[in-house]
This record gives C-alpha cells, structure tokens and sequence, in this order.
C-alpha cells in the first residue's frame, strides 16, 4: 500500500521544481502530485506529469475565507485512485510544509492505524464552544447545517470541527466518501474537511493528541532559517510548517544531496 | 439622499472622509485597549493556569461580550450554574496538555 502526496502550491515553475527535487531527494520512492492553484501558465510550466490544474475561483479569493479543497479531492480521486487500488491514503500539504523524515509515510500510517482515523490533521478538535474565527462564522450558516444535517450519521448532525488546513491525511475510503458526497455548500476548509468527514463517519483524529509528528507544524509564526536547519541537523523532527524562506530548501536539497 | 464620494473630502473638515474614519477608529481601538489594560482581569486557563487573556466583560441586551478574548483562541464552559470557565483549545498551546499523550 502507499500514499499518494499532494504539494498545494502556486509558485512559479522554477520555485515547484525546487520544491520537489527536495522532496524526492528527502523521500526517494514517495509518489507526489503537484495541485497548482497559480495562473494557468504556471501550471503548463511546471515540469511533471503528476500535476493537476486548481481553478477554483476560493482559491483565489480573500485569504483563510472560503479555500476549498474539494476541487483537488475529486481531481485527485479520480484521476490515481479510481484505478489504483495500492493507493491507501493522501497525504495534502502546503508547499511550505517542509519533510525532514523520509519514513514519515510510515509513520502517518501507523499512527491512522493505531487511532482508526479516516482524517488526521493538526488541531483537529471540535470548535464548539470556541471563540475560533471560523467557528463563529459557520455556526449558524444555514446552508452548510443543511448540508450537514442531510448526510450526517452522527447524534449531533451541527458539531463542527476545525484544523489547520496544511498537512492534512486522508485515507482512501475518507477520500472517497467525500467526493462521493457530489454537491458541497461554500466553507472554509480548515472547518469543512474535518466537519464532513467526522458526519460521514469517519473518526477524525488530532495528530498531537498521539504523537510528536506535527510538533514543529503551526500556523504562525514562520519558521526562520537558522530553526530549519537546526531541527534537520538534531533529526527526529518529521515536518516543519510554516517556512518562507527559499534558501531553507536550497540548504536543505544540498543536504539531501550529498 | 447622495452619497459621498469614496475619498472625496468630507464636510468643512478639509479631511478626506475615509482618513478621518480611519483615526476615529484608531482612536477608539486605543481607547478600548487601555481599558482592558487599566481595568481588565487575567483569565487563566482552567487545566494550565496560564493566562489566556486580559478581559473586560461588558453585559449588553442579553449578551455577555469579553474584550480582550479576540487575542487568543480559547474554549468556555459553564462548571457551576453561575460559573464559566475557560480553557486552551490547543494541546500545544496548554501547559498541562502539551506533553500529555
């Protein structure tokens, strides 16, 4: 079994390549697929076959507002998983998600193993209750309750969830339950993917509540340089999200390299 | 009724209209801040005891509004009848939950 990696990105051609010749280099054998979200003559720039082509206009709208990720869930799905049945799971970040560890495929796999999960993510934990932004925005949305109150399998068919939207796991059925659902109403979706998936059954799951994995993925502040290349040097460290600078990769690809 | 123009100055102020509303609310967000700071309580999380934030309760029609609760991400609970409390809502964020697996 594998998992299939999505890189979310929309820097230039050059900036991808980079990108996923440290992803290789850092992880030989892992499968990756690039969702563009940039202008469409990136996307034809971008030097891989494994690349699919995000159009959707919440993408490209006021920032943690409306982004969405069903439109690379159902690219994705359809176009690896439908016919390979050895993809076991997905794996989506951002491209700022750096990957230190090579067996960290392994490692996500034993932790969704060891805890049921259909979803893992970070801070993946219901928001009621909460003053979290995108809680308060969602509660009462009429129409995505609806949504939620037609498909859930849960006793409480409103309870909302929320997670960081970088580094997010699925596993194959979690995946295919969702883009199975067709028709979705707009949400955000470090509230929606979590939410959807806990109603359509599926345990979802806060990978810090299990394991150290995700002890270096946050949503801010960024991680600087000189911390990147500390945590690459000490090891042990799986991910580290957010890093902004460029030259973190470089150093790090050299690395790899040699 | 016409509207005014965006950017367009405002009457006998000589102060375009969008700059103008820009300082009254920079000068009551100042406000609002040192009032929390002179008058608000620390509000400590119930599991770590760390404070979570510096807030000034305001009742108003029906609702109870906490300044200063904007600045952190925190989950409330009622533990008593009369009682609320409040919490981390992120396990890297709580002390006594951080390294607790």
């Amino acid at each position: 079994m594998s998992t299939l990696n999505a890189v979310v990105t929309h820097l230039r051609p050059a900036a991808v390549k980079e990108d996923l010749e440290l992803l290789r280099a850092v992880t030989p054998g892992a499968r990756f697929v690039v969702c563009h979200g940039g202008s469409r003559e990136d996307f034809e720039g971008v030097e891989t076959d494994d690349k699919v082509f995000m159009d959707d206009p919440s993408l490209r709208g006021p920032a943690r507002h409306l982004q969405s990720w069903t439109q690379a869930f159902e690219a994705i799905w359809h176009r690896y998983f439908e016919s390979d049945d050895s993809l076991d799971s997905l794996y989506l970040f951002e491209f700022d998600h750096l990957i230190l560890d090579r067996d960290y495929e392994q490692r996500l796999r034993d932790l969704a193993e060891a805890t049921g999960a259909g979803l893992m993510g970070k801070n993946c934990v219901p928001r009621e209750g909460t003053n979290w932004e995108h809680y308060v925005r969602w509660r009462r949305d009429e129409r995505l309750l609806a949504h939620l109150r037609s498909i859930s399998v849960r006793e409480q068919p409103t309870k909302l969830y929320g997670c960081l939207g970088d580094g997010m796991w699925l596993s194959r059925n979690a995946l295919r339950s969702y883009v199975a659902v067709g028709e979705h109403p707009p949400c955000y979706n470090e509230t929606y993917v979590p939410t959807l998936l806990h109603h359509l059954g599926f345990r979802v799951v806060d990978v810090d509540s299990h394991s150290d994995l995700y002890s270096h993925v946050r949503f801010a502040p960024v991680f600087c340089f000189d911390e990147v290349m500390s945590l690459a040097k000490r090891g042990g460290t799986a991910f580290v999200h957010p890093v902004k600078d460029r030259a973190a990769n470089a150093a790090l690809l050299r690395s790899a390299a040699s | 009724m016409l509207r005014r123009v965006r950017g367009a100055p405002s009457d006998g102020a000589g102060v375009p209209e969008p700059r103008r509303l820009g300082r009254v609310a920079s000068a009551i967000r100042e406000l609002r801040s040192g009032a929390i700071a002179r008058l608000g309580r620390p509000i400590d999380c119930e599991v770590c005891g760390e404070e979570l934030f510096r807030g000034l309760p305001v009742v108003w029609r029906g609702r109870l509004k906490f300044l200063g609760s904007e600045q952190s991400l925190v989950r409330v609970d009622w533990d008593k009848m009369n009682r609320m409390t409040f919490s981390h809502v992120l396990r890297d964020e709580c002390d006594a939950r951080r390294d607790d697996r």
